[in-house]
């Protein structure tokens, strides 16, 4: 009795113990992520829900937000200016698969052991470090049809002068080319880093088999850097989405409404029209848009590696 | 016959970077020689890039335009901060996500991730009213716990972590290790490639920050050197040749840490394609 | 591993170095005098000018310290709200004429006519207290104007025997300033006549000049799509139709000034205020200004700055005192001498100085003292920020030809009516 009794107790203060330990474990995840979220709830979550309640009302950043219900959203949908920034902004994400497999290849090449490649790497990488005041400056005057060095050139090739910057079709043509030049630094710094996880014996057990260079790219590397490419491809995508200021420096949204993306319709709503509440529901709805494609990206590259 | 071959695959390469990057610098050639000309010589017809008569002192005149060792202290200040918070706890909370399974973890996740497709521009003022609470306003904090919520270290740090095998983990776990020695003694080391990465990104990030150094640091002697250049814009006319200079003196500390950095970027060089 | 442990250790070092000095940098103790007042003026763009003056002031009142902020423009209005938002609004603020309406209706600011004597008050120009006045109330006080101007090539007009007009009541019609710039144009054998910079403020003066307005009179409604507003804008479009305008220099891609600067651009529309920059880059050539071209009136657009203050600041004493000693009328006089800016007293027009610019400014100032009332209603008002995005892409269509003027006003008219004005 007493016997079976000690066992019981045993096996109840093992049961607490290993309680504990159950617990600690499901803690440990959180005590982990704790100041992540501290600084997250303080300045991402409230903030964002403030957004949210602000985008039904009628607020015009000082003084009191006036509760207008769902009237926001409605004349959001109903203005044509609001759809041409959406399609711009589609247009010129269109892009970002581009981006990523220039960003890949350099990256794959500046992977190697080649003479001057500090050099070559700082050179593809520096135009993520301008600021965009210069690069607006840099990319107005490259275009610009009297001293411009693009128009210079073709004159000295004896080429058709051009005017890319007052042509509707052409200046997202030109948004595009800059936002590659500017934003592929960083693509390509994450490229390389994704490059050092692939263990150099995986390469080498594949030379023993014969496999060329183009071999190896495609049944090494690309497969082995899937988590790189899918980081890479949503940042890009969202920051595609998000762009705002290199426009803003170098078309100003025009000609016309032709380079006018989201963020600077939501940007000339908040602070040229002082209409808050309006904006932030515009940004809810770009919010949305850009969610659904981020998941779809991912279901992609899922259903991909099944 | 192979021989020839390789030496023709290496000259293709070594031209096609040659190009590249002359392409990729030539915006800077300008930049760099507009900060040495005089203003009225930068937007000349037909464009010349050299300067008729050099002048340094530009970069003097723009240096002494305000308290520029200043705004580079206060730059720098920042900048480090926001990295070495940013690497702490984007990581910490991306090996968390890559390996862990706990309640709420992908809703958690798809949280953060949202959270970068917000525009700034709606939630900039509730942020605002949120340092004035705290008490933070213009002071560095308010500029750094801003830019430290970002998800995108902690997405990066996920993606880089969930690579790592779980083996290695588990084996520490079985001879007693914390959960938190495992991540900082054998988890972070292996990730080395990915913090370079997110640190030079982040401090890149946040030494070309404008928009929040704008409008939480009131005092001039807060300024940040991103904030200090718009300075040079004046009502009817920039100061082109003074902005360009001040800008490319702004530059020289985050290219240098990418010199310095980029060679913890080779372990793993594949010795593929053009033998060295 | 080492190395990078060595570059961490490095960056560490750095860093703490740097702590350090920011600290050290940081602790400057304020003297406790009994009545030491410390002031926060924003300030929008860098003007040097603005800031001497201040420390002038601060020299001569020795109690009061003023922390000078300066905001480029373009972020401006982000900082600025958000500072209000915050409960943080400075003392006083340095602000362009079309948003002072803007904090006056929320009633944010400091009233300053019972700090004015009537011939003060009188001293004022009426078109630049349009937009600080209310009723009885003064919500500022206008510091400088200044305006959209015409300046020309002097050399290049001699070349070509073209005659610039002599007064403002003989001034060209549109035709005949069409017909000038061709001249000149053909005479030199340019690639342009006249051009005006990327800013649609430079477009509004031809819209007004036809009578026309961006809001109807009381402001409450659209005004673009009218059969006044459309022929502006029609007869704009005239200049780059016949090849006579810089469409790139409109759409932004080419700066006019600098066109202007070399030589290469007979006459130019853009603010008056780059008179100065003209004065000190033109070397070549001889430039002036000259008076716009009118149709149904003479017309130009203003611009300029107010100084206003937020009735909520602890120092209504020592702010009143800095603002009247910055418009008053020598330092005014003095400040628009050195800018080559317009005073806005009638006392500081007579007294301001110019020296070699001072025919110029007589032409400029000419103008600025004869706009139309409806013209200076229609842009002194914090409408204008909303509408000008819409204008200038509406424009830019019409003069790439892909537009008609009629669809132009039309969702000119439609943007201002269901955001700009939506109250």
């Amino acid at each position: 009795m007493d016997a079976v009794k000690s066992i019981k107790l045993q096996d109840k203060s093992e049961k607490t113990i290993a309680r504990k330990i159950k617990w600690k474990k499901r803690l440990i995840p959180f005590g982990f992520l704790s100041p992540v979220l501290v600084i997250f709830s303080l300045f991402m979550f409230i903030p964002v829900v403030f957004a949210l309640y602000m985008s039904f009302h009628q607020w015009g950043m000082i003084g009191n937000p006036e509760f207008v219900g769902i009237e926001n959203y409605v004349r959001l949908l109903q203005d044509p200016l609001f759809w041409i920034s959406v399609k711009n902004t589609i247009i010129f994400s269109l892009s970002v698969p581009f981006k990523v497999g220039i960003a890949l290849f350099i990256a794959v090449l500046l992977n190697q052991k080649i003479k001057g490649l500090a050099f070559f790497r700082a050179a593809f990488f520096f135009p993520v470090v301008l600021s965009m005041v210069v690069v607006g400056l840099i990319w107005q005057w490259m275009f610009s049809p009297s001293y411009g060095f693009v128009n210079f050139m073709l004159e000295k090739l004896g080429l058709p002068l051009q005017s890319m910057l007052i042509d509707s079709k052409q200046a997202m043509i030109v948004l595009i080319i800059v936002s590659i030049w500017k934003g592929l630094g960083s693509n390509l710094l994450l490229f390389l880093a994704g490059l050092q996880s692939i263990p150099r014996s995986v390469y080498e057990a594949a030379e023993i088999d014969g496999a060329n260079s183009w071999q190896k790219f495609w049944h090494i590397t690309v497969p082995l850097l899937k988590p790189t490419t899918l980081f890479v491809l949503i940042i890009t995508l969202i920051g595609s989405f998000k762009i705002f200021d290199l426009a803003y420096v170098i078309t100003g949204g025009g000609p016309g409404t032709s380079t006018m993306v989201l963020v600077h319709y939501i940007y000339q709503e908040a602070f040229q029209r002082f209409n808050m509440g309006y904006a932030s529901a515009a940004a809810y709805v770009f919010f949305i848009i850009l969610f659904i494609l981020t998941l779809i990206q991912m279901r992609m590259f899922k259903s991909d590696a099944s | 016959m192979k021989k020839k071959s390789a030496f023709l695959t290496r000259a293709t390469l070594y031209t096609f970077l040659t190009l590249g990057s002359i392409g990729m610098l030539l915006p800077f050639a300008w930049m760099f020689f507009s900060a040495i000309k005089p203003n009225s010589e930068i937007f000349t017809s037909p464009p010349t890039l050299l300067p008729s008569n050099p002048n340094w002192g530009n970069f003097i005149d723009a240096w002494t335009s305000g308290d520029y060792t200043q705004y580079f202290i206060n730059t720098a200040v920042i900048s480090v901060l926001t990295t070495i918070i940013t690497l702490f706890i984007c990581s910490l909370a991306g090996y968390t996500f890559a390996k862990y399974e706990f309640f709420g973890k992908k809703t958690l996740f798809l949280f953060f991730l949202g959270t970068m497709m917000i525009p700034m521009q709606v939630i900039m003022i509730p942020i605002f009213l949120m340092m004035a609470k705290l008490g933070l306003l213009n002071s560095y904090w308010s500029v750094i716990l801003p830019l430290a919520a970002n998800a995108y270290g902690v997405f990066l740090m996920r993606q880089f972590m969930s690579t790592i095998p779980t083996e290695l983990m588990e084996a520490a776990r079985i001879d007693g290790c914390s959960d938190f020695r495992i991540f900082w003694q054998i988890v972070l080391p292996l990730t080395k490639p990915a913090l370079v990465t997110l640190g030079i990104l982040t401090f890149l990030g946040a030494w070309n920050e404008f928009l929040w150094p704008l409008i939480m640091l009131d005092s001039p002697d807060m300024m940040t050197l991103q904030v200090a250049l718009t300075q040079f814009q004046g009502q009817y006319e920039v100061k082109w040749n003074l902005l360009m200079a001040a800008s490319a003196l702004s530059m020289i500390p985050i290219a240098l840490i990418f010199i310095v950095f980029q060679r913890f970027l080779v372990e793993g060089i594949a010795t593929s394609g053009v033998k060295g | 591993m080492n190395k990078f442990k060595m570059s961490l250790f490095l960056v560490f070092v750095l860093l703490s170095a740097v702590i350090v000095s920011a600290c050290s940098n940081g602790e400057e103790t304020t003297k406790s005098g009994d009545e030491e007042v410390e002031l926060r003026f924003i300030v929008n763009n860098d003007i040097p000018e603005l800031v001497e003056q201040v420390e002038q002031f601060e020299a001569e009142n020795e109690n009061i310290k003023v922390n000078i902020e300066t905001i480029p423009l373009d972020q401006f209005f982000e900082k600025v709200e958000t500072m209000i938002a915050g409960n943080r609004a400075p003392d006083l603020l340095y602000t362009p004429v079309l948003a002072t309406k803007r904090y006056a209706n929320l009633d944010l600011l400091l009233d300053l006519a019972p700090n004015l004597s009537e011939d003060e008050k009188k001293d004022f120009l009426p078109s630049t207290m349009v937009s600080v006045q209310n009723g009885e109330k003064i919500y500022g006080l206008p510091h400088f104007t200044d305006e959209i101007s015409l300046f020309y090539n002097k050399d290049l007009f001699e070349k070509a025997g073209v005659e610039v007009p002599p007064s403002l009541d003989n001034t060209w019609n549109w035709e005949e300033f069409l017909n000038a710039a061709e001249k000149v144009k053909e005479a030199n054998g340019l690639k342009y006549g006249v051009s005006t910079g990327n800013d649609v403020s430079q477009f509004l003066p031809f819209l007004y000049q036809n009578n026309g307005s961006v809001l109807n009179q009381d402001q409450t409604a659209a005004g673009i799509n009218t059969p006044a507003s459309i022929e502006a804008i029609e007869w704009f479009k005239t200049w780059f139709d016949r090849g006579l305008a810089s469409k790139e220099a409109f759409i932004g891609s080419e700066k006019a000034d600098e066109l202007f600067k070399q030589g290469k651009l007979p006459m130019i529309i853009t603010f008056s205020g780059l008179i100065n920059t003209f004065n000190n880059d033109i070397k070549d050539f001889e430039f002036g200004a000259t008076y716009l071209p009118k149709q149904e009136v003479t017309a130009t657009k203003l611009g300029g700055s107010n100084i206003v203050a937020f009735k909520n600041t602890k120092h209504s004493e020592a702010v009143v005192k800095l603002m009247k000693y910055l418009t008053s009328t020598e330092k005014m006089s003095e400040f628009s001498a050195a800018r080559g800016v317009i005073p806005t007293r009638a006392s500081a027009q007579e007294a301001v100085d110019y020296g070699s610019i001072a025919e110029d400014m007589k032409i400029i100032i000419d103008e600025v003292n004869n706009v139309p009332t409806f013209a200076v209603a229609d842009f002194s008002i914090p409408e204008y920020l909303g509408y000008k995005a819409v204008l200038t892409s509406e424009l830019q269509s019409v003069i790439l030809g892909e537009k008609s003027p009629e669809e132009a006003a039309k969702e000119m008219e439609r943007q201002i009516n269901t955001s700009v004005l939506k109250k």
